[in-house]
């Protein structure tokens, strides 16, 4: 008896707290923000499988496929941040993963947003991300993780930015295959921070922003990113990595901020 | 003052989907009630059953409209291993998708019930139910729609649906097997489909020796060690297309077969040049007793199919680029890394999924 009584009382307590948490999300009107992602190469939009870029290097390429995971999206209002801590797997070939959307996001200015390319140490690890097929063929293999630590789990590729190049206009295309991640254990994933083009108010509405990528940046600004010169797997190559982790600050962009 | 909300949107669709199988084995459906309903049948009370996943796996979705239930897949068993199915009734799934070779065929190409041959090698029917696409070419997209194509192949089964549905419909057993399964007497080719459908969601292997020694509870021989090594190292690098634990990324890949590709492949459903001769990476489980190799099963062996892996790669420029040793002809493997990715690729074998008595015929 006494029991149950217990029980009711601790009830209604934690019943009353519920009601008084949705009292304070109500005065605050959150809303919504959908980040589009979008691939421009050049600033042009993205065509795959077709010779009509050119690399820093002269060699024409064109792009096969491009997969990549964005992790840790946090919105900022005068000093305040708000995480949302996830990750999100991006594929050209799957539209549904070309958008994602952050709900609950409270009421006020916004004036930019930060997110990391690939994950950090602490968040490369396999139950951090949903466990689906096209989230284990991102598996990073241990052989190429942290060998000396055998039994940590190596987590996931950051990217996989697949194409084909030719040294010259005449020559036979080769392989190219960007694939970033933690080579050797190393924590080789960055953030961006992106100011957003004008403020973003937030109450109870829903906001779009496009974030694109220009795949060309990848291989210029600050450094050449030579295909020949790195071959087409450099997964066992922490220098190569360190080239796109430096180029990585200048690949994103904002554009079409609106509450349309 | 740093405000932190985690907002665990990710979570929240994990959970969703890890508790929805969850829910078929929890929750009675209401009964349904036939219409036409003799007073002979008993109640319709399907039993849900939730699948057995192996550690590790993916998350496996399941169509809302077809729930696995003890019922369905006992259904499913029978519609595979019989012949009702084809024309003649001389030919079951099970002809061509054979148990003892993880449900895939050992002859090159298919025959039909009228002799024809087909053009492309049965592939298993193992770890289906986590497929998005069928076929090499990924021309269906759920197991239930796969289950409708062979019944009317004229180079497969050879029959028409109304004939089969009927035949069911005369069979002394059939609509009472029906009814516990979908609640109904009245036989459609959709519950026929489903039913099959069913019984391949359970077709699960991954109880290999490779399963095992990644849990601690084997270890690998140092040539299995070797080749384990070398199939996930950017040397071997067989792990980008035939990933995760179900050994496939279940994606599209031209792995440099043909120079000019005769088999179009992926190109034939998309009308896309550059998917020409790409085909669904199959997966490697079981892959000692799936022979012969390749959408056109065209080798034999698996030491053929290193040996092309090593030097056999032709060029094309619709190869994928993760065949990165293209512009070479192959990764020239020595003799010694030949032996040892074979003897890896044999630890994906899974004696108690072959010899598992739920997958054989009664
Ligand atoms: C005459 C031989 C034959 C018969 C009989 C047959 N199949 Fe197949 N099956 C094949 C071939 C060949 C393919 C590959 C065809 C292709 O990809 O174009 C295939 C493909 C499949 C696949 C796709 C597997 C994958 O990995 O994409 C499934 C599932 C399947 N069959 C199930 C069935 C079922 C169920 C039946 C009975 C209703 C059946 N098959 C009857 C030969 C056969
Ligand atoms: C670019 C992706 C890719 C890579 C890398 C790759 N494969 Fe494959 N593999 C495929 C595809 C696609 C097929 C089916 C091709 C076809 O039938 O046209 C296949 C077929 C096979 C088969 C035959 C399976 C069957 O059921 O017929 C085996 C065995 C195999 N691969 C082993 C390997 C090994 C070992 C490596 C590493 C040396 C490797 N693969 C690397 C994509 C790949």
């Amino acid at each position: 008896m006494k029991w149950s009584r217990w029980t009711s009382l601790l009830l209604l307590l934690l019943g009353g707290m519920a009601f008084q948490a949705c009292h304070v999300v109500d005065s605050d009107k959150p809303g919504t923000l959908t980040l589009h992602f979008k691939h421009t190469v050049d600033d042009l939009q993205l065509h795959t499988d077709t010779f009509i870029y050119r690399a820093p290097t002269g060699y024409r390429y064109s792009v096969s496929n491009l997969r990549y995971i964005l992790s840790e999206f946090v919105l900022y209002k005068n000093g305040e941040s708000l995480l949302y801590n996830s990750g999100h797997l991006i594929d050209i070939r799957d539209t549904a993963s070309l958008a994602l959307k952050l709900n609950l996001v409270p009421e006020g200015s916004y004036d930019s947003i930060s997110f990391r390319f690939g994950l950090s140490a602490d968040n490369n690890h396999k139950s951090y991300l949903p466990n689906t097929v096209a989230y284990q063929s991102m598996y990073w293999p241990k052989q190429l993780g942290d060998t000396t630590d055998p039994l940590k789990d190596p987590g996931f590729h950051y990217m996989q930015y697949e194409g084909m190049y030719k040294t010259d206009d005449n020559a036979l295309p080769k392989p190219f295959n960007l694939h970033a991640g933690p080579t050797w254990g190393n924590d080789n994933s960055f953030v961006v921070t992106l100011p957003f083009p004008q403020k973003m108010h937030i109450k109870g509405n829903d906001w779009n922003v496009d974030i694109i990528m220009d795949l060309q940046e990848w291989l210029q600004n600050p450094h050449v990113f030579d295909f020949e010169y790195y071959g087409p797997a450099i997964m066992p190559n922490q220098a190569a990595q360190e080239i796109l982790r430096d180029n990585g600050s200048t690949v994103f962009r904002l554009a079409n901020l609106t509450d349309k | 003052m740093k405000r932190f909300i985690e907002a665990s949107f990710f979570g929240l669709i994990a959970l969703f989907l890890i508790s929805t199988p969850v829910l078929f084995s929890s929750c009675d459906k209401e009964e349904k009630v036939d219409p036409d309903q003799n007073d002979t049948l008993p109640p319709y009370k399907p039993t849900y059953v939730s699948l057995q996943i192996p550690e590790g796996f993916p998350i496996m979705e399941i169509p809302d409209d077809n729930p696995l239930t003890k019922e369905g897949i006992a259904l499913g068993k029978k519609l595979f291993f019989d012949p009702i199915l084809s024309g003649d009734s001389t030919q079951s799934c099970a002809d061509c998708h054979k148990p003892e070779h993880s449900f895939s065929d050992d002859r090159r190409f298919s025959l039909g019930i009228t002799g024809a041959i087909g053009t492309r090698q049965a592939p298993p029917i193992i770890n289906a139910g986590w497929m998005k696409k069928l076929f090499w070419d990924g021309r269906v997209s759920s197991l239930e729609e796969q289950a409708l194509h062979p019944v009317e192949n004229p180079d497969e089964m050879a029959a028409s649906w109304e004939e089969v549905v009927q035949r069911l419909q005369r069979h002394p057993t059939y609509p009472k097997l029906f009814y516990s399964a979908f609640g109904t007497t009245e036989i459609t080719r959709y519950h026929v489909v489903k039913a099959i459908a069913q019984f391949e969601r359970t077709l699960i292997s991954g109880n290999s020796r490779f399963d095992l020694a990644l849990q601690g509870k084997v270890f690998f021989t140092p040539l299995e060690q070797d080749g384990y090594d070398l199939f996930y190292s950017e040397r071997g690098d067989c792990f980008h297309c035939h990933s995760g634990l179900l050994f496939t990324d279940n994606a599209f890949h031209n792995n440099a077969l043909d120079s000019v590709p005769t088999d179009l492949g992926l190109e034939k459903i998309t009308g896309k040049r550059s998917d020409r001769g790409k085909f669904k990476t199959p997966t490697l489980r079981n892959i000692e007793h799936t022979a012969p190799y390749m959408h056109d099963g065209r080798f034999a062996t698996l030491e053929e199919v290193i040996d092309f892996y090593s030097e056999g790669l032709q060029y094309s420029p619709y190869a994928d680029p993760l065949m990165k040793a293209l512009p070479q002809g192959g990764k020239h493997f020595t003799p010694y890394e030949k032996k040892a990715l074979l003897a890896f690729l044999k630890t994906l074998t899974d004696t108690s999924f072959l010899n598992n008595p739920d997958f054989l015929p009664e």
